[in-house]
């Protein structure tokens, strides 16, 4: 009895070992490589589940011969069921393949003839540089692109709110002594702090960097999130899935991480790209909002708010305009001590960037708060269907 | 037994084949360039039939491919599982008429009701409109709150920050008459945080309505249609559909609803606070100053005054604003429960 634990519990070991294994050979070889939907990753790709699917087929075999040799029924069940098994493993692969391989080959540009007309297709891809121009970008690359510019335009709108604070920080600590003449005598004198009551702006611009700080940290959250999926999901998630499906007392488990591994590399990339294109319908029934341009990136990322026809975000950058007359923030060094100098300060009207800030976080926030909701859904209904129930409602949480 | 079954198959295809017919030609009548339907008025047909109907013949087609293949393959039971999918599909169609139908009814009753009640504009098309225009109402409104409070702020920093300062004989002197008024920055700096909040809601509320309105219909409930005929995405489906559906038709009611239900409140529409008068750092006279300070305090926190503006803001603004996400955003939960996808907003109900 002590001898068959023993035996088990080895069995075990070597199993969890052989999986550490394929995960720490894995790692330094591809998860470097960004993902750009290669062919070499697609061939490295399918061969470890060919691999895999053939060592499973030669562990059947040798088990089926071994029934057959000794004439156990037990032995001769195992085999044919895993055989089924095995095969519905190469199906599902194949099947994720395709997907995977579909994705790579559609380009974004592509949705908005679907959707509606070409004048619906962003700005971010239509007029994305090289050969991506024109919505010429496959669905993962559109996907990090759309992340990549809403992180941008949120780090943008966080640079703006600092410009706004610290002008503020200025101007409410600026005061001025009024001589009336006998000053010059007995350095009597008034003194007035001429923008003293802006610190309410102060506190509500204050409260607007807290807002923006988040909007930011979601995005870049995506972002990281999307460079994790690209780097290593495909190259050693997928394989691994396959091998623990393969593998009898684990197949539940292995179903799990192939559902998992569909709603985060499949799903998530999609449900970004549809974030992209409606993204333009928040501003789409309303007038554009002014965003300044504070850290001289020309509003960099803001097009993902834009199409042909309808522009959500106005970039200021001209320095005529009086919203943004001291438009940089380097600017503010050598600002001066006169009350003129106070004026050129001007920060951003309170109700724009109000505006401007919920913009962005309905993008950022909202709209991946209800990625996450889809797939969640998703990855639930689906790790049922091919195993154990997996809650990925955390995901959403974390956002 | 197998003879039931062989006569309920295709009377199961002929239904779903006309119930995609109907939805392929609505689909025509409200492709762009055609005089729209006499029974579907175009401004009301919010659904993209095209794209609907298209959403649910693809996996028709999928599942009567797999279902022929199960002849030529002879799979007999997972015949059994095509039907359910077929049924399935059947029933996202029928789940996609009743969107638009009650989408239809909604429009129609809510643009009878206000078109009859506003005597003086009758240029209410749909409920979205009229949303719309009550979140522009609530938005320029608050906008001339928040720009007032900043004005009265401005103005009451700059004299409260005036003192006097004497030198005589080496001795310095610092007298800041005015700093008493200093004590009505603090609540004038509350009150413009819960504008500015309120306005961030009501910006917010714009943006979605405007982006319900721009692709609800056209991206959001077709791909759940799609996504809802399949098995392994029902639940996605189902969660999307839910989505499009809740903020196009109930969230737009739901702002109506509650914003008129406060249409006969007897409180006025905000008025302007006061600006302080100038203050004098000079003033030797105490009780003047004094005065001055209590007489300003009392015009600031005037009844009607003070009423108007913390039931626009707080109540008619900031608390709709919470209730309106927190129905749709129940509703949207109940209706994908309905509709087979049980899905945790409670990530959106955090945010609103």
């Amino acid at each position: 009895m002590a001898t068959q634990d023993s035996v088990k519990s080895a069995f075990r070991l070597a199993l969890f070992a052989s999986m550490f294994l394929v995960l720490a050979f894995s790692h330094p070889v591809f998860a470097a490589t960004p993902f750009t939907c290669e062919q070499t990753q697609f061939n490295s790709t399918m061969e470890l589940c060919g691999i895999a699917a053939l060592a499973m087929f030669a562990l059947i075999a040798l088990v089926y011969i071994g029934g057959e040799a000794t004439q156990n029924p037990r032995m001769l069940t195992w085999a044919k069921t895993e055989a089924m098994q095995a095969f519905a493993s190469l199906v599902i692969v194949s099947i994720v393949l395709f997907v995977v391989s579909t994705m790579c080959d559609f380009r974004v540009g592509e949705i908005s003839s679907l959707v509606n007309s070409t004048s619906s297709m962003p700005q971010i891809y239509k007029l994305a540089p090289g050969t991506a121009a024109n919505g010429n970008d496959t669905l993962y690359n559109g996907a990090m692109r759309y992340v990549e510019n809403l992180a941008a335009v949120s780090l943008s709108n966080v640079n703006s709110l600092r410009y706004d604070l610290g002008a503020y920080e200025i101007r409410t600590s600026y005061s001025k002594f009024v001589c009336h003449g006998s000053c010059v005598y007995s350095l009597s004198s008034t003194s007035v702090s001429m923008f003293g009551g802006e610190s309410a702006n102060l506190a509500i611009t204050n409260n607007l960097l807290g807002v923006g700080t988040v909007t930011y940290l979601s995005a870049v959250f995506q972002y990281f999130i999307l460079v994790y999926i690209y780097g290593g999901l495909f190259t050693v998630f997928l394989p691994l899935a396959i091998v623990i499906r393969s593998v009898p007392f684990m197949r539940h488990f292995g179903g799990s991480l192939i559902a998992i591994f569909v709603a985060l590399y499949i799903l998530y990339p999609l449900m970004l790209v549809a974030d992209a294109y409606i993204a333009p319908g928040f501003a789409a029934s309303s007038s554009p909002v002014k965003m300044c341009d504070r850290d001289g990136r020309n509003c960099a990322g803001a097009g993902i708010f834009s199409t042909a026809t309808t522009h959500g975000v106005t970039c200021i950058n001209e320095t005529a305009d009086s919203q943004c007359t001291l438009r940089k923030e380097w600017d503010m060094e050598g600002v001066g001590i006169t009350q003129h100098d106070m004026d050129k300060l001007q920060p951003n009207s309170l109700p724009a960037a109000i505006r401007l800030n919920v913009l962005l976080f309905l993008a950022a926030v909202f709209l991946s708060s209800l990625n996450f909701i889809v797939i969640a859904a998703f990855g639930r209904e689906l790790s049922r269907f091919l195993g154990e129930e997996a809650d990925m409602s955390r995901l959403g949480q974390m956002i | 037994m197998r003879n039931m079954e062989k006569t309920a198959i295709p009377r199961m295809l002929v239904f779903a084949s006309f119930a995609l017919a109907i939805l392929a030609s609505l689909g025509n009548a409200a492709l762009p360039g055609n005089a729209p339907s006499s029974l579907f008025p175009h401004y009301l047909l919010a659904l993209d039939f095209q794209y609907a109907s298209l959403a649910l013949l693809i996996p028709f087609a999928i599942v009567a491919i797999a279902y022929m293949a199960s002849y030529a393959f002879n799979v007999p039971h997972i015949r059994a599982i095509l039907q359910d999918e077929a049924l399935q599909i059947i029933a996202t169609g029928a789940v996609a008429l009743t969107l638009a139908g009650t989408q239809l009814v909604v429009d129609e009753y809510t643009v009878a009701v206000l078109n009859g009640a506003n005597a003086t504009g009758n240029n209410i098309t749909s409920t979205m409109d009229a949303a719309s225009s009550v979140l522009t109402f609530l938005e320029t409104k608050t906008i001339e709150v928040q720009d007032n409070l900043a004005t009265v702020s401005i103005a009451l920093g700059k004299e409260a920050s005036k003192s006097v300062f004497c030198n005589f004989m080496g001795v310095g002197f610092t007298i800041g008459n005015c700093g008493p008024f200093n004590a009505y920055r603090g609540s004038l700096t509350a009150a413009m945080f819960t504008t500015s909040t309120a306005l961030a809601d009501t910006y917010a509320q714009e943006y979605l309505l405007s982006l319900a309105r721009n692709y609800a219909f056209s991206i959001l409930i077709p791909l759940g249609l799609f996504l809802r005929c399949f098995k392994v995405s029902r639940a996605a489906g189902g969660s999307l559909i839910a989505i499009g559906f809740g903020f196009y038709t109930v969230f737009p009611a739901v702002i109506l609803a509650t914003d008129n239900l406060l249409q006969d409140s007897s409180v006025a529409l905000p008025s302007a606070l006061p600006l302080v008068g100038t203050c004098d750092p000079m003033e030797t006279n105490a009780a003047a100053a004094r005065g001055d300070f209590i007489d300003y305090g009392t015009s600031l926190v005037a009844y009607d005054q003070a009423e108007s503006i913390e039931y626009f803001v707080l109540v008619r603004v900031l608390f709709m604003s919470i209730l309106n996400l927190i129905i749709t955003l129940s509703f949207i939960r109940a209706f994908a429960h309905m509709i087979g996808s049980d899905i945790d907003v409670s990530s959106l109900a955090r945010i609103s």
